[in-house]
């Protein structure tokens, strides 16, 4: 908050903040699930792998 | 990432880029608060937004508990983790209006606790999916949760006649300069969330598809043995 004092002085500061922030933890949210999806097809691809070499 | 989900993703990118360009520069800043009212087309969307999820969780974990389909499950779940995700940063967001505008960051007034409370019951419910082992159990409690949640809307709802602090008006009674943006919002965020849940959803479902190959791979080594 104090950095964002300094950057933008005022209410503007809360305003900001709360944008970022929001911003922030969509993004965030959104990258996890990416993450969890990426991790669900690896394990899909060496099952199917595993199985063409049974 | 299928390719009509990419279509979604993009789709709700853009409404957010130009709700930002209509909430911070064609909407008017307010005459008494400043550029602090901007604050206002994300807090009130988030919660209405979060209201409507933990209702259609509610309505879900009744569904699951009859007909005990994991799919509507893992729906309910994934409406569920939007919802907290909303009904966070409305607090959050909540508290950084009340920091320039009440001059506090946190009061115990009856829209606030009702919310910190509704918030509290779904982080009760992502925990209990995480930390219990059995499936079907923690599908259950988390049921039985997200039904509780659901009936905790309408006290949040109605809290603001309880000597609170929030303004009673409606958003009907905004000028139509901030109408618009308003519900522009509503509108971006919505597209968001929904494109959230589809995303979710999906991983849900591979997870337990995922879950149910093991079982069975399992079952036919013990067979073997």
């Amino acid at each position: 908050m104090i950095l964002l004092q300094t950057v933008a002085p005022n209410n503007f500061s809360f305003l900001l903040a709360a944008y970022v922030i929001s911003g922030c933890a969509i993004l965030g949210y959104f990258t996890y699930i990416e993450i969890k999806r990426r991790q669900a097809k690896k394990l899909i691809q060496e099952i199917a792998l595993e199985s063409l070499k049974e | 990432m299928k390719s009509g989900t990419k279509y979604f993703v993009w789709i709700s990118a853009v409404l957010i880029l130009v709700n930002m360009y209509l909430i911070f520069v064609v909407a008017p800043p307010d005459m008494n608060l400043g550029e602090v009212q901007r604050i206002f087309y994300l807090h009130v969307p988030m919660a209405i937004l979060s209201f409507l999820l933990f209702f259609i969780v509610a309505g879900l974990s009744v569904w699951y508990l009859i007909k005990k389909d994991p799919k509507i499950d893992n729906l309910s779940n994934a409406f569920a983790e939007v919802g907290l995700l909303c009904v966070v940063l409305a607090l959050v967001t909540g508290s950084i209006w009340g920091r320039p505008v009440w001059g506090v960051w946190w009061t115990w007034e009856p829209r606030l606790t009702t919310t910190l409370i509704l918030g509290m019951i779904y982080v009760a419910y992502v925990m209990a999916r995480a930390y219990t082992e059995n499936q079907q159990k923690s599908a259950k409690v988390a049921s039985v949760l997200g039904i509780i949640g659901g009936i905790n809307v309408p006290i949040v709802y109605y809290s603001v006649k309880l000597r609170s602090i929030h303004p009673e008006g409606t958003v009907w009674d905004l000028p139509s300069s901030m109408l618009y943006v308003f519900l522009f919002s509503i509108l971006a965020f919505s597209v968001l969330i929904f494109v959230l849940v589809r995303l979710r959803y999906h991983v849900l479902e591979t997870e337990s598809y995922l879950a149910k190959l093991e079982l069975t791979s399992n079952q036919k080594t013990l067979e073997n043995l």
